[in-house]
């Protein structure tokens, strides 16, 4: 097959549930490996947000809807020969499929690579798949395929209750659920109906509580297929597997059965003739005596980012590469070098994800799980054993308080059992923390909890195994605590020590994790992969580096408030930072992203992103290269810079920033001084430690006013009250005293973002919301430049930014809020580190503002890189920022915008002028609202 | 923490990156002499299934793991407990990965087991003057004394006649499920015992240990080849017999610096490009020199990582070796079509 020319590759659009970094993970692995072959590409998306569409890595990025209409114009403008269509989730997949049913690829001459689009259809159509299934013999649960309710009910009298809907061609399994009386099922059907594209929607004999297995497999056109990673998800069928608990490798079946399922994934991709990757579900009986063929996605995926992370195997790279008719075992062995890419990779380790959901924010919403995806993002983990892997993953979801140990009060586990044990451990998000109590309090044991849950015993004895050892662990000798997994907060908290005397114990002690390398292959070869995880076990040698390291925290796992953005800010850093000649280190957890891609940076550790295993890093980077690392907290959203405190602690210099000048921006009363000392306006408010101070702040300053606890992240606990109702309805919630209130400003609110090298500032550009002040600026609607100011009134707001942040003494990069009206400018607060904005700013001024960020956090100046002093001029573009939801998922939580922020993703529409930028936004954002 | 039997054992390290498939391994005979180290830390997660072992005995003399883990209740074997009825240790605690690493890197095999009375002089110059693997005949510890007979499943195609050095059951449920006859003969069987039998194909079978040492089978081998050669029965040897039919061919063999023992290394067939995932298990390699093609052999599988010779093909088209395990058990059966196209080429 000859080489194409130019190859469309479709993004997935804005992060929903259910189609997060994952996506731009492989759409970046896809682009550079198309671009390593000598190939063109043409990369579609509207997410401004992503790695990919920088034009570094996408070549001719387009961003724009994801609509066929587009993707249309952009063929008949680009002319691409060839397009690949599993890289963009299904999104992307469904726009392969539209443009084929146009007749567009026909007419254009544009051949599929890779996996064919008869395969996607027989995948995707319940129906077809059901069939290709059947004709190889390997089992489907009994079902019917129904585009009528009646038809739909009726089958179920037939099958017998429970049921399972499944809509078809729909994300994250929108629209489905189980049916166990006739009304449920009536309701399910017609809802499924509904949120289908094609009104379809698949009735099946439910497998509740039948294990569940998946496969990652990769094909090539010579029909070489290989299984990358056996997962296994520890809640049992019925809980969708984005919200599952996933572990890898496969703990518990016996090698006759992995096999069995095995040599099935294995005969479905071939069945498929899939040229690429794909991932095969599939449901187990209990006692392993049957299975059933579930679903199969013919493209990369949410789980083939994390089998790659999990294996260290780059499935979207390599299904690219097989999308141009590459043989798997002519491409390299992308870990050792030696050999070739057709191996199975063998784990000498245990991973475990963890899903990150959004009920923290939405406390009324409905937390219970089911076939319906309602998690954000996730957090992996990965440990020599299952408990410990489990342990750092909790860690790794950033629990705000809700580490291991945490118990819901309400429950009450230590005065009294569960009522109901069953009812009480139905899956929910606090599921995990539920069983640990539960058994920590000895009201159940693993034999308990496996009858209430189906949770293979195997798991839950696991479990319990924490569970002694957190019994016996204050007396315990420390190294033997460490290695069953326990964190160092953990620790403290059990023995009623500060954190900090667990690690003095520690470092006085010499005891320190050992960083393994994933490596593919259990040891067997030499590997090269520069990707690592901590685990209490011998020090593996690493070769010293002569480079001093810049450390890039990440953001960890995505939610509302904090999304791919900083993933993006992370990957530019790190490529600025090895472009400067310096090894750039990534910590990060995420397994969906860019910046856990080794490729991205210079090592990569695969860690919990919280004080001890920073720390950590920080250490073994220190003993690796012969110097501190310069650390850099900017670019990895809150997650990053709540560490600073602590490392400040530590004496860890923080790369452009101190841990007081971070103080002051969260410290609201210390930020208002500040303000008044440089003579800026700053809201009218005061400190309210109580329900009585609120009342009378509010007489005194004039509803409306906005609150505001300090430390907040996407507008946690912020509201507007308008009236005295409001007053009392917030006082009725769980308010962080003291807050801050402050008369609403009414005006024009403004993201400004400066970067600044110590003695000068530059803005780049000023985004400025569409929406009033109190919509959260996630949720807002914005522009750049602004089209409702005058250049006077941006220049006065931008040298306030940059005013602020010399003051602060930052080097890098700071983002401020602002408010202006026709005389004055407002600053609201400040945040010092990277923003959402940014990758916004970056894709429309076309300037890598990280690198400048991250350059001028390292000692560079602005004009070293490039930027001149003060608010630059308006470039040839206008950028609209539309916010996209994915709300809809998750019942019980209002959708009505405010402070609180409620969008998942964002969507660019980008144009010489702002009429058709903001059409574009529109445009772009509609195709994916339901 | 010495587990299992909690006995003393000596004999030589390898590892393995198979992470299920343990009671598989302890009853390969072709891990007789052996002390297996599991790279994956969790051993013991599920119970086993007793049909799905390879022998009727344990041959590893240990088992040298992270973290053994009790299975759940059930029915089945536990880990642990076929240890202690085979009086064997299972050495846990050990960080296998940095085990696996210094073996990796050429850190010597020959170990013993034992509890740490003394320190570890005495256990190390108990190591030096333990056996070395090369020279035991382990081939005659765990092949059959008596022939035996095994039917096949549903129509006979054939009948074959197997030389047993240490086969598993697996290799022998694979070829009567494709409705071999099989007729099973001892390790010391001569070229005549096995032509009395009047075999469509005869299958030299897996092993343990060297086989350069194994003069005498090699001297039936080489007759047995001239035979088919000649138009007598064919041949096809698998791992152990592999190699035997090189040393009677006249070419070498070697111990692997690194052996071969999991479920992942992907075997491409020369002549077909097909690229398979296969079962491995061998400490020992056909070398890939001249003399194999002055025998009249071509290589017709290498492996893709190493490029160890994994099969071999002779020019009559009549004798075909590979060094991999086309039953698997554990790991992958991608490469059964072998003893496929050997069952077809003898029936027709």
């Amino acid at each position: 097959m000859s080489l194409p020319r130019k190859v469309l590759v479709i993004g997935s659009g804005p992060i929903v549930i259910g189609q997060a970094a994952e996506f731009d993970y492989a759409g970046v692995q896809a682009c550079l490996a198309l671009r390593g072959e000598g190939v063109e590409t043409v990369l579609v998306n509207s997410n401004p947000a992503t790695v990919m569409t920088d034009p570094d890595v996408g070549g001719n990025v387009l961003i724009g809807p994801l609509t066929l209409p587009y993707l249309q114009r952009v063929i008949e403008e680009q002319r691409p020969d060839a397009l690949l269509a599993t890289l963009g989730g299904q999104t992307g997949l469904n726009l392969a499929v539209a443009l084929d049913d146009a007749g567009i690829l026909e007419r254009h001459a544009i051949r599929v690579l890779g996996t064919p689009l008869t395969a996607v259809r027989a995948a995707e159509d319940r129906g077809g798949f059901r069939d290709l299934v059947t004709s190889i013999g390997e089992p489907v649960p009994e079902s019917a395929v129904v585009e009528r309710l009646d038809d739909g009910l009726r089958f179920m009298q037939h099958l017998g209750a429970p049921v399972v809907i499944r809509p078809a061609f729909t994300l994250g399994g929108g629209g489905g659920g189980f049916a166990t009386t006739a009304s449920e099922a009536r309701q399910r059907i017609a809802l499924g109906l509904a949120a289908s594209p094609i009104g379809q929607v698949l009735v099946e004999r439910s497998l509740l509580g039948w294990l569940e297995i998946e496969f990652e497999v990769v094909r090539d056109a010579a029909d070489t297929a290989i299984a990358i990673c056996g997962m296994e998800n520890l809640d049992p069928m019925g809980v969708h597997t984005g919200d599952s608990i996933v572990v890898a490798p496969i703990q518990t079946l016996s090698d006759r059965l992995v096999q069995r399922l095995r040599r099935c994934a294995l005969r479905i991709a071939r069945a498929l003739r899939l040229e690429g990757g794909c991932n095969v579900q599939l449901a187990v009986a209990p006692d392993g005596s049957d299975y059933r063929v579930i679903e199969v996605n013919p493209r990369v995926s949410r789980s083939s980012a994390l089998a790659s992370k999990a294996t260290g195997y780059p499935i979207a790279r390599v299904a690219a590469l097989v999308g141009l008719g590459r043989r798997l075992d002519e491409l390299p062995n992308p870990a050792t070098g030696i050999g070739s890419a057709a191996f199975e990779p063998a784990l000498d380790y245990v991973v475990v994800k963890l899903p990150r959901w959004p009920f923290d924010k939405f406390p009324a919403a409905d937390r219970s799980l089911g076939v319906q995806m309602k998690a954000t993002g996730e957090a992996m983990a990965i440990d020599r054993e299952f408990g410990s892997a489990l342990l750092k993953a909790v860690r790794s979801l950033e629990p705000r308080g809700r580490g291991w140990l945490w118990e819901d009060p309400t429950w009450d586990l230590a005065n009294r059992p569960p009522a109901d044990l069953a009812a009480f451990l139905t899956p929910t998000d606090t599921r995990l923390w539920r069983m640990a109590a539960l058994l920590r309090h000895e009201w159940t044991d693993a034999r308990g909890l496996s009858a209430a849950t189906r949770i293979a015993p195997w798991f839950t004895e696991r479990l319990a195994e924490l569970a002694a050892s957190e019994q016996a662990l204050v007396g315990s000798p420390l190294e033997t605590v460490k290695r069953t997994g326990f964190g160092d907060a953990d620790i403290a908290a059990l023995s009623g020590v500060p954190p900090a005397a667990i690690r003095r114990a520690r470092v006085r002690a010499g005891m320190s994790p050992a960083y393994r390398r994933v490596d593919t292959c259990a040891g067997e070869f030499p590997a090269q992969t520069p990707y690592f995880y901590s685990s209490y076990a011998e020090p593996e040698v690493t070769p010293p580096s002569d480079r001093r390291s810049v450390i890039v925290v990440g953001s960890g796992p995505i939610r509302i408030g904090q999304g791919i953005e900083f993933d993006y800010c992370s990957v530019r850093a790190a490529w600025a930072i090895r472009e400067m000649g310096l090894d750039a280190v990534v910590i990060n957890n995420n397994p969906e992203t860019v910046s856990t891609d080794y490729d991205a940076c210079s090592r990569l550790y695969f860690e919990p992103l919280d004080t001890e295993s920073v720390l950590d890093v920080i250490d073994h980077e220190r003993a690796l290269t012969g110097e501190p690392p310069h650390v850099v907290l900017t670019f990895g959203g809150q997650t990053a810079i709540d560490l600073a405190r602590d490392l400040a602690y530590a004496d860890v210099p923080i790369a452009g920033l101190t841990a007081d000048a971070i103080e002051v921006t969260e410290d609201r009363e210390r930020f208002a001084q500040l303000l008044e000392r440089l003579g800026i306006d700053g809201p009218r408010g005061r400190l309210a430690a109580d329900a009585g101070e609120l009342r009378t702040a509010a007489i005194g300053l004039g509803l409306p006013v906005i609150v505001r606890p300090s430390w907040v992240i996407g507008g946690r606990g912020i509201a507007i009250l308008r009236s005295s109702s409001d007053v009392a309805a917030y006082l009725a919630t769980d308010v962080g005293w003291p807050i801050r209130v402050d008369a609403l400003v009414q005006g024009i609110e403004l993201d400004v973002d400066a970067i600044t090298d110590g003695r000068d500032w530059c803005v780049p550009a000023i985004v400025e919301q569409l929406d009033p002040p109190g919509v959260h600026s996630g949720d807002s609607l914005a522009v750049l430049p602004p089209q409702r100011l005058s250049r006077e009134l941006q220049e006065r707001a931008a040298e306030a930014a940059g005013r602020i942040a010399l003051a602060l003494g930052i080097r890098g990069i700071l983002n401020v809020q602002m408010i202006v009206d026709q005389h004055r400018v407002v600053v609201i607060e400040a945040n010092p580190r990277a923003s959402r904005t940014v990758p916004v700013v970056a894709k429309t001024t076309g300037r890598d503002i990280v690198a400048a960020a991250v350059r001028c956090a390292l000692g560079a100046s602005l004009a070293d890189v490039g930027l001149a002093a003060g608010l630059l001029a308006d470039g040839p573009m206008v950028g609209v920022k539309a916010p996209v939801g994915s709300l809809w998922r998750l019942p019980g939580v209002d959708s009505a915008v405010g402070p609180e922020m409620r969008s998942t993703g964002e969507v660019l529409g980008l144009a010489d002028n702002y009429e058709v930028a903001r059409r574009a936004a529109g445009e772009a954002a509609a195709a994916h609202q339901r | 923490m010495l587990r299992g039997a909690g006995t003393s054992a000596e004999g030589d390290l390898i590892f393995t990156t198979a992470a299920t498939g343990w009671g598989e391994i302890l009853t390969d005979p072709s891990y007789a002499g052996q002390m297996v180290v599991l790279t994956h830390p969790m051993a013991g997660s599920y119970r086993i299934d007793p049909g799905d072992l390879e022998s009727s005995r344990v041959h590893a003399r240990a088992l040298i793991v992270t973290r053994l883990v009790a299975p759940p209740a059930g029915p089945g074997l536990d880990l642990e407990g076929m240890a202690r009825d085979a009086g064997i240790p299972i050495l846990t605690g050990v960080d296998t990965r940095a085990l696996t690493l210094e073996l990796r890197r050429g850190a010597a095999r020959r170990a013993v087991v034992r509890r740490a009375a003394g320190g570890a002089t005495p256990a190390v110059a108990a190591a030096r003057a333990s056996a070395a693997w090369e020279s035991v005949d382990h081939v005659a510890a765990v092949a059959t004394e008596q022939p035996f007979h095994v039917p096949p499943v549903g129509e006979r195609r054939l009948r074959v006649v197997l030389i047993d050095y240490g086969v598993k059951r697996s290799l022998l449920a694979a070829l009567a499920a494709r409705g071999a006859e099989i007729v099973g003969l001892p390790p010391g069987a001569a070229a005549d015992d096995v032509a009395a039998i009047r075999p469509d194909l005869v299958v030299l079978s897996p092993g343990p240990g060297d086989p350069a040492r194994m003069e005498r089978q090699i001297a039936v081998v080489r007759q047995l080849s001239s035979g088919a050669i000649a138009g007598g029965p064919r041949i096809l040897g698998i791992c152990l017999g592999h190699q035997l039919l090189a040393l009677a061919a006249g070419c070498q063999t070697q111990r692997l610096s690194v052996g071969h023992h999991g479920g992942n290394h992907a075997v491409i067939e020369v002549a077909t490009g097909r690229v398979d995932i296969g079962a491995h298990n061998h400490e020992v390699a056909v070398l890939a020199r001249p003399e194999l093609a002055a025998a009249g052999f071509a290589i017709s599988h290498r492996d893709l990582n190493d490029d160890t010779v994994e099969g071999l093909v002779h020019r009559s088209g009549r004798i075909a070796s590979v060094q991999f395990h086309p039953e698997g058990a554990p790991g992958p059966t991608d490469g059964a079509r072998v003893l496929d196209a050997a069952i077809q080429a003898a029936t027709r």
